[in-house]
């Protein structure tokens, strides 16, 4: 073994394939998105080269900060709803004393397997202002109270994100609940003998022991809001008006129903851009040399 | 009239199979198989079209056999991403935005010529040749088809005559109509505001009474919201929402949902295509009507009364400009074309079709509101398009944002302004 991986040639031989594969699917249209987005294109026509137009004009458009913001809004209510819940979720199927806990991991898997178009329909149904369970409850229980969910242009983008709230805190639940168990069992039992209580063993061996798990889950709550699309295009189409854009709708948006591609490419930059600060800050945060 | 029959047939035919025919392409007869794409509507009513225009296809060409693919209602994407990759289908609808788009890249081939030599706008209405035809630069790259549909505004007389209520036919009445539908817990008008082009017919609704020119002069350029006579029918706009003119939820609501409300009588008015006449007959039988005139105008408006929302557009059978048989494709389209169109008004009774009627008549009676539409459509003038159509596809996409943004409560002074911003930016 230690000959083998001393070989350049063999290394290459097994890891070339895999690179060669990674590069065409998803380095190059990363390198050709950002060649395109120094060009005024239509998709079909010859493009022309405007340099850094397409960016000026990023930059004084309402719409990206409008998307902007509502991409943090996202990742804002992903991070902490879907996280929190998935922590206390995790916290709870850690206790020695919950009963039917491979019933309740499968439950909270459910929406993870469902189609995202079955979910928005399902939340549709909930929403509608008319016949939709929410209001209707409101109704029964006797409360003046009705709220047009996904058509007000302050609550909508809140509304859609609780949407993948529901639907992928099973998700985050998972990652963080697959690190837990493999934290070594003597710990905790060290620690209930010592005396603690479940609540310390929550927060002072779970969390700091599953550090790298969360910066996991933190890299895909935060890139996934600032990412955000399949949610919006399926419940309000980005509208009222603009309120539920994020920056993948406003580069969907160029790119198909303006027919300005370059400008769509120059929004999808920003935003690969966007996700990637994010990454590394959140490593950064996560850093530290003291391990577990 | 067996002889008036006979002869609109015989004329008919003869258009179809040999008047339409250029030199160029009875040179391009061939016995070989040949199997030609066509991507449209191919569903219920539209499969029947599309089969009895087949047949008809194969009345001059029995070496050709179509295969059908649902035109995909996607606002052109697929068809735009096909033309990207070289694999267009070799005859597809298009409509204005994707026709100039597609002709821009050189992916569909240009008419002008068969046009000349076929004498093919012999067989369209003049208001088609002068509206329908040519692209933004000049030359034609379709075949019409589905015509000019006027949007009408619906009613359920029942609701209102049930309630005592009037029917509006201007806005002081419309208003009038609101606050009492509201009063007894009926939705005024039901709207499918998720789609742009609803919003778009809606606002040119009022904007039409005021200025000729509707969404199509602002997106031009010519005009601006804040202009006397659109800052009239915008804050009419916001005055009849903020009465509660449509139902909760109206820029979430999809046909569906809208054409439910309507039809189980949940509301009392629908704004909707021309095409929805059949539909409205099968719903609401007699108690289905449209308004003449939309109730938009000051009382006495009469110069504006036959201003309709919705309007011509470059809308029809394209050619691919990669088929491989470019003269039979064309001439396939053109018959294909021209004998849907004919069936269409003549079975289906889509009264705007685009072919000369006059010797085509129409199987059965007409229904009351049919025959109510068929008297006006020479009266009715377009000055807009759909907003979905409009060649500045940025003002398209603000304007449909900043619709649905007033339609759920944005004020008139804001959407002036942000109307105007576009306007200034996307005209530059």
């Amino acid at each position: 073994m230690q000959k083998m991986l001393g070989n350049k040639r063999v290394i290459a031989f097994f890891t070339l394939p895999a690179l060669l594969v990674f590069t065409i699917v998803v380095f190059y249209p990363i390198l050709q998105t950002l060649q395109k987005s120094f060009y005024d294109w239509d998709g079909l026509s010859e493009a022309i080269f405007t340099g850094l137009d397409n960016y000026k004009e990023l930059f004084t458009d309402d719409l990206f900060y409008e998307s902007l913001k509502n991409g943090l809004i996202f990742a804002g209510i992903l991070v902490v709803f879907q996280m929190g819940l998935a922590t206390l979720l995790m916290f709870a199927l850690m206790n020695k004393n919950i009963p039917f806990k491979r019933f309740f991991r499968s439950s909270f898997f459910i929406p993870v397997v469902l189609s995202v178009t079955v979910a928005c329909q399902l939340w549709s149904s909930i929403y509608d202002p008319e016949f939709g369970l929410f209001n209707n409850l409101f109704q029964a229980l006797g409360l003046n109270y009705r709220q047009n969910w996904l058509s007000d242009m302050n609550w909508a983008i809140v509304a859609v994100a609780f949407v993948n709230v529901w639907q992928f805190t099973g998700y985050q639940f998972t990652i963080m609940y697959s690190g837990a168990k493999s934290i070594p069992e003597d710990y905790l039992e060290a620690a209930r003998i010592d005396g603690a209580t479940n609540m310390q063993i929550n927060l002072k061996i779970l969390l700091p022991m599953l550090k790298d798990t969360y910066r996991m889950c933190f890299v895909f709550a935060i890139t996934g809001g600032f990412n955000a699309f399949a949610h919006m295009n399926l419940l309000t189409k980005g509208g009222p008006g603009t309120s539920t854009y994020t920056l993948t709708y406003m580069t969907f948006r160029s790119a198909f129903n303006v027919g300005e591609y370059g400008y769509g490419c120059a929004s999808a930059v920003i935003l690969v851009a966007q996700c990637l600060l994010a990454t590394f800050i959140i490593n950064k945060i996560f850093s530290s040399k003291e391990k577990y | 009239m067996k002889l008036k029959k006979a002869l609109s047939i015989g004329i008919s035919a003869a258009m179809l199979t040999g008047l339409l025919v250029p030199a160029s392409v009875q040179a391009a007869e061939t016995d070989e198989e040949i199997t030609l794409s066509v991507c449209i509507h191919y569903y219920d009513d539209s499969k029947a079209l599309a089969d009895y225009a087949a047949e008809k296809v194969k009345e001059k060409y029995p070496n050709v056999t179509l295969e059908f693919e649902d035109f995909p209602q996607d606002g052109g994407q697929t068809l735009k991403t096909r033309a990207a990759t070289g694999d267009l289908p070799d005859i597809f609808k298009v409509d204005g935005g994707l026709a100039d788009v597609l002709a821009k890249s050189g992916s569909i081939l240009e008419l002008d010529d068969y046009y000349a030599e076929s004498n093919y706008e012999e067989n369209l209405p003049q208001n088609v040749i002068d509206n329908c035809l040519k692209s933004l630069d000049g030359h034609i790259y379709q075949f019409p088809i589905d015509g000019i549909p006027p949007v009408l505004w619906y009613y359920n007389k029942q609701i209102f005559e049930d309630n005592n209520i009037k029917v509006p036919e201007n806005y002081d009445e419309l208003m009038t109509a609101i606050k009492e539908l509201r009063a007894i817990d009926i939705i005024p008008v039901a709207m499918f505001g998720k789609e742009p082009w609803p919003v778009g017919a809606f606002f040119d609704a009022f904007a039409l009474k005021e200025n000729p020119g509707g969404v199509k002069a602002l997106s031009e350029g010519t005009s601006k919201a804040s202009d006397e006579d659109f800052s009239k029918a915008i804050n009419r706009i916001a005055d009849a929402v903020e009465a509660g003119i449509f139902q909760d939820g109206v820029t979430n609501a999809d046909y569906e949902t809208a054409n439910a409300l309507f039809t189980e009588g949940k509301a009392a008015m629908f704004l909707n295509g021309s095409w929805y006449l059949s539909d409205l007959i099968n719903n609401l039988g007699e108690n289905g009507d449209f308004l003449e005139t939309y109730p938009t105008a000051d009382a006495g408006a009469e110069d504006s009364k036959y201003r309709m929302a919705g309007g011509p557009d470059t809308a029809g059978l394209a050619v691919s400009a990669n088929t491989e048989y470019p003269e039979i494709a064309t001439d396939v389209a053109a018959i294909f074309a021209s004998a849907r169109e004919e069936q269409e008004y003549s079975k289906y009774k889509l009264l705007s079709a685009p072919v000369k009627t006059e010797n085509l008549e129409i199987e059965g009676e007409l229904e009351d509101v049919q025959q109510k539409l068929l008297d006006i459509i020479p009266e009715i003038t377009y000055g807009s398009k759909f907003i979905h159509t409009l060649a500045n596809t940025k003002f398209s996409a603000d304007m449909t944002e900043e619709l649905q943004k007033l339609l759920v409560g944005e004020s008139a002074e804001d959407f002036i302004k942000n109307v105007d911003k576009s306007i200034e930016k996307s005209t530059k």
